[in-house]
């Protein structure tokens, strides 16, 4: 069982590396959704949330490296909102890596894979936990 | 429920068409579009509901009409009921933030989440987790969060009066996976979510035997006292809001160099429960404050302009504007308040446009009063 992950990707070189991958035939979980935006910026925690209450397992953002930013905000909100949206969701008693930040150089189609991969396979292995336990970890 | 019963539940059927509702309405002056007097009249009217009116998601909640009214129309009542059935035919919503309070609300709403929602508590506060009485914190642990840009923490308030109930010496306990009342969504209409809070709410209640419940929040109190016994089940809970314990007012505060404040009232406490003088009462006599009144202020005070997060534009921020002119007008040091969303509001005004914040500083009044006893205590 793979998790439904949305993906959030700001339209430059977040969005060259799913197109990167795509180009070369790089698989990844058909449970990925990727939303394009035009800039990572414009992500706020109740978008993140929203994703989370309408049934995603995890919430990746992926956005251009912060020196690379094209719309000159080197990121700065994106942290804000991102540490926004992990505190809230412990106050909840949620898993908060259930929201990840990938910032990746341009066209890097491997990273992209790994990152869904990797991100994936961390949210299964705590899916395993709570269908043990009963517990969330 | 059908728009007759709506009707009769409201006594909107009493409704003359004399307007005042509409010539005292905060948002029909900056908005002459919105008029409480025509929503009325197309709820009574046979052309169908006024649910599809997008006009009813302006009104501020603020009870200013039904004060005024002769016949009592409950419009904030109404409004809500509209609201409902208009989610109900699906409307889209215009969420402010993001919708990050409502997705937080809903979340909360789940049956099985175990929150960690005290961390923001300080050590010395007092908590007996034995009695029946509990302290109904509300949702400032979160706004602390959402808001953190505003440079305001909600939780001193609520830590405040949490200090005021130690140095009375009124015992508490605190609901560890406490639900928001639900207040918002109840007023966004959002019938559901509200219904998920209470249920959860009353779950809590149960499972540690809390028959009373203390609360600074005007909305929360507000919501437990009057709404829960209405729509949740199982409820049964003596509510009290803290300028209603008589230990509080016993306190000899008054150390603090003399300070001149400007009273907000909240609507809830103030046009709904006409409670005006305690909190003013702990202002003087606790926080050692010279009182100053606002132009507007007791019955006829201004709403801090925000409907439940959403359709936040420049209607409100109008009000909110005028707000913190009359309180700068006072030449008050301090604009206070004893509600978290009246200072998120006031604060987030305050802020924009020029991009500076007010011209006055605007503070809890719990946290102030708790501040002066402590520095009288220290000497
Ligand atoms: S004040 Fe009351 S009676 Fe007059 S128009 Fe408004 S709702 Fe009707
Ligand atoms: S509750 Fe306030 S904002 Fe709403 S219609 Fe009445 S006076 Fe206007
Ligand atoms: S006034 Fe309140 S609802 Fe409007 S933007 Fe500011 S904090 Fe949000």
């Amino acid at each position: 069982m793979n998790s439904r992950i949305v993906v959030f990707s700001c339209s430059w070189d977040g969005w060259s590396c799913i197109d990167a991958a795509a180009n070369a035939g790089m698989p990844y979980p058909a449970s990925v959704t990727v939303i394009k935006l035009p800039c990572l910026s414009g992500i706020d925690a109740g978008l993140i949330l929203r994703a989370l209450e309408y049934g995603a397992d995890g919430v990746l953002l992926l956005g251009c490296q912060p020196h690379e930013c094209r719309h000159g905000r080197y990121g700065e909100n994106i942290e804000v909102e991102f540490d926004k949206a992990r505190q809230l969701l412990s106050m909840l008693g949620e898993n908060s890596d259930r929201v990840r930040l990938a910032r990746l150089d341009a066209f890097d189609g491997t990273g992209f894979i790994e990152t869904v991969k990797s991100f994936n396979a961390a949210l299964e292995s705590k899916a395993k936990v709570t269908a043990a336990t009963g517990n969330k970890p | 429920m059908n728009m007759q019963e709506i009707i009769r539940q409201t006594r909107a059927h009493f409704c003359l068409d004399c307007g005042k509702c509409t010539a005292v309405c905060p948002v029909n002056r900056f908005d002459p579009r919105f008029s409480p007097r025509l929503i009325v009249q197309k709820a009574l009217s046979n052309e169908g509901g006024a649910y599809d009116d997008a006009r009813i998601w302006s009104c501020v909640g603020c009870n200013m009409c039904t004060v005024r009214c002769n016949y009592n129309v409950s419009y904030v009542e109404l409004i809500r009921h509209l609201r409902m059935l208009s989610r109900e035919n699906g409307t889209e919503l215009v969420y402010s933030h993001g919708g990050v309070t409502e997705s937080v609300m809903h979340m909360m709403g789940k049956d099985d989440i175990k929150q960690d929602r005290s961390g923001w508590l300080p050590a010395d506060i007092q908590v007996n987790g034995s009695g029946d009485t509990a302290f109904f914190v509300g949702c400032a642990p979160y706004f602390d969060t959402i808001f953190k840009d505003l440079n305001i923490k909600l939780t001193d308030g609520t830590i405040g009066a949490m200090r005021l109930l130690n140095m009375a010496g009124v015992p508490f306990g605190l609901l560890n996976n406490e639900r928001c009342c639900g207040h918002d969504l109840l007023l966004a209409g959002d019938s559901n979510g509200f219904a998920a809070l209470g249920r959860n709410n009353v779950e809590e209640r149960r499972a540690r035997g809390i028959k009373k419940i203390i609360t600074s929040c005007p909305e929360c109190y507000y919501t437990l006292k009057e709404d829960y016994p209405r729509y949740v089940d199982g409820w049964n809970v003596e509510v009290i809001h803290i300028t209603e314990v008589p230990e509080i007012f016993k306190l000899k505060g008054a150390a603090m160099k003399k300070i001149k404040a400007a009273f907000h009232d909240s609507c809830k406490l103030g046009r709904h429960f006409k409670m005006y003088d305690g909190p003013r009462n702990l202002l003087t006599s606790l926080a050692g404050a010279e009182l100053c009144e606002m132009e507007n202020n007791k019955e006829n005070s201004l709403c801090c302009g925000a409907s439940p997060w959403m359709f936040c534009g420049s209607v409100n921020k109008q009000i909110q504007d005028e707000r913190l002119r009359q309180a700068e007008a006072t030449g008050a040091d301090y604009m206070v308040t004893s509600c978290p969303k009246c200072q998120i509001h006031l604060t987030c005004a305050g802020m924009s446009g020029d991009g500076k914040y007010a011209g006055i500083k605007i503070v809890d009044l719990y946290h102030l009063a708790a501040q002066s006893l402590a520095q009288k205590e220290n000497g």
